[in-house]
């Protein structure tokens, strides 16, 4: 159960940071990453019941990137369970300052089912993102900068993953855009399928 | 009205503390010493808690930044937190650790889309915190990143969270830090570039705000660096005395 916080990792996509090396070395990053670039998706995110996601008028399109989120249990710093999650967050170019209206907005985080998982078994198959049944999107752990236990590894150099907590392990720098009233799938072979829709948000 | 969080006899439980400020009462009408009290970081589980950088214009003056245009917002983990009189691991190179004393303001009841005129009725109470970075660690990716804010135990907070009918003026209060006694940080709530009702109209545009979330509403000027077994404590007027201790590893 995710009684703690929810943490992911950007710029952990190869593909995605080959093409920013240069962006790296200039204003305002200076440098390549060193430690993993880490957020917290607030409670207010979460969508555990399959209920579809609110996006504000304002909002033309949304980033849906799929991932995996892993679930720590009560050996310090070992996943118990996988999922898969839809990390949805307003387009921004820039990586500077923490993009907290853009990742934390209610519902940004549908996730489906946790299960028991195998790791070799997680890298093997590729994450494949559906809009209206077609297929949009595919990536796999292999892109991963840092696979799994690499990741762990360097966030638990600096901060524990308790109980309760959640990892979500990287996104696609690639990863589609989608609007209000569309249908999202989210599948990989040894997770169960995650089904959600975007619908405009209504202010109660 | 002043409620506490504390470790008694294998649980952890919210105390309202005695008008004299000598015990800590509990719901079942048992009397706990402030001595001696195991004092938790007065934080609900589950909750959001949002940080602000550069918002007071001497610090960011101090830091060489100009002042943001929009609220620069971080969020805390639930490592993070550490109550009243605990210790904070000080790695060994962390040389450049350094306290931020900031009014917490923690809010009571579900908003979204909050005006600006009701704003400060969504403010159930107000906290210290000690909101340490440690400026080794800075990257310019996600800053302040999390290896600098986000470490375990390196957010005092706390002692106590006093009622927000108990505060007159949230924006008229002095704060202050001292490390063994010295003075190294001063200033008043006054100073704020985004004031808490600003915070919760920015805040409470984007996502809904819930009971027992958290806003650490940045920190004045003065920049100092402790070291293992310093005592460092933050204080603001009307709220409390937060006192904490750096450890170094060993």
């Amino acid at each position: 159960m995710i009684v703690g916080s929810v943490y992911g990792v950007v710029l952990n996509d190869r593909e995605q940071n080959a093409g920013m090396m240069d962006a790296f070395g200039q204003k305002p990053y200076a440098a390549p990453p060193k430690a993993p670039v880490l957020y917290i998706k607030p409670h207010n995110t979460l969508r555990l019941d399959g209920a579809a996601v609110p996006v504000p008028g304002e909002l033309p399109e949304v980033e849906a990137a799929a991932t995996i989120a892993l679930l720590f249990g009560d050996q310090l710093g070992v996943p118990v369970a996988a999922a898969l999650a839809l990390d949805v967050c307003e387009p921004h170019a820039s990586y500077y300052r923490p993009a907290i209206r853009q990742r934390c907005r209610d519902g940004f985080l549908p996730m489906g089912s946790f299960v028991a998982y195998d790791l070799v078994a997680l890298t093997k198959s590729e994450i494949l993102t559906l809009i209206d049944g077609v297929q949009v999107h595919r990536w796999s752990l292999e892109r991963l900068v840092r696979a799994i236990p690499d990741l762990i590894a360097d966030v638990t150099a600096f901060m524990t993953l308790a109980d309760g907590d959640v990892l979500l392990i990287g996104l696609a720098g690639d990863a589609p855009r989608a609007r209000v009233g569309q249908r999202i799938e989210v599948r990989h072979a040894a997770l169960p399928q995650l089904v959600t829709s975007f619908e405009q948000e209504v202010l109660a | 009205m002043r409620r506490a969080r504390i470790f008694h006899q294998g649980r952890a439980v919210w105390a309202v503390l005695s008008d004299d400020q000598a015990e800590l009462l509990l719901n079942d009408g048992v009397r706990v010493p402030v001595d001696g009290a195991q004092w938790l970081a007065p934080v609900t589980p589950g909750a959001t808690v949002f940080a602000l950088g550069l918002n007071y214009a001497d610090h960011t003056a101090e830091l060489g930044f100009k002042a943001p245009a929009e609220p620069l917002v971080f969020i805390k983990g639930q490592n993070s937190f550490v109550g009243h009189n605990g210790t904070s691991p000080r790695p060994q190179d962390g040389n450049q650790m350094h306290p931020e004393c900031e009014l917490v303001a923690i809010i009571g009841k579900p908003g979204r889309k909050i005006s600006r005129e009701n704003a400060l009725s969504y403010v159930s109470g107000y906290t210290v915190a000690c909101d340490y970075a440690i400026r080794e660690y800075l990257e310019n990716y996600y800053r302040p990143n999390l290896r600098v804010k986000n470490r375990d135990a390196t957010t005092p907070l706390g002692p106590w969270i006093v009622d927000a009918a108990d505060v007159a003026d949230p924006q008229a209060l002095a704060l202050s830090t001292t490390v063994n006694g010295k003075i190294v940080q001063s200033g008043s709530t006054a100073d704020m570039v985004f004031d808490i009702a600003g915070l919760i109209v920015y805040l409470s545009d984007f996502m809904t705000l819930k009971p027992g979330d958290m806003i650490l509403t940045g920190t004045p000027h003065g920049v100092h660096f402790v070291a293992g077994g310093d005592e460092v404590v933050c204080e603001i007027e009307s709220i409390g005395r937060l006192v904490n201790y750096p450890k170094l590893p060993g």
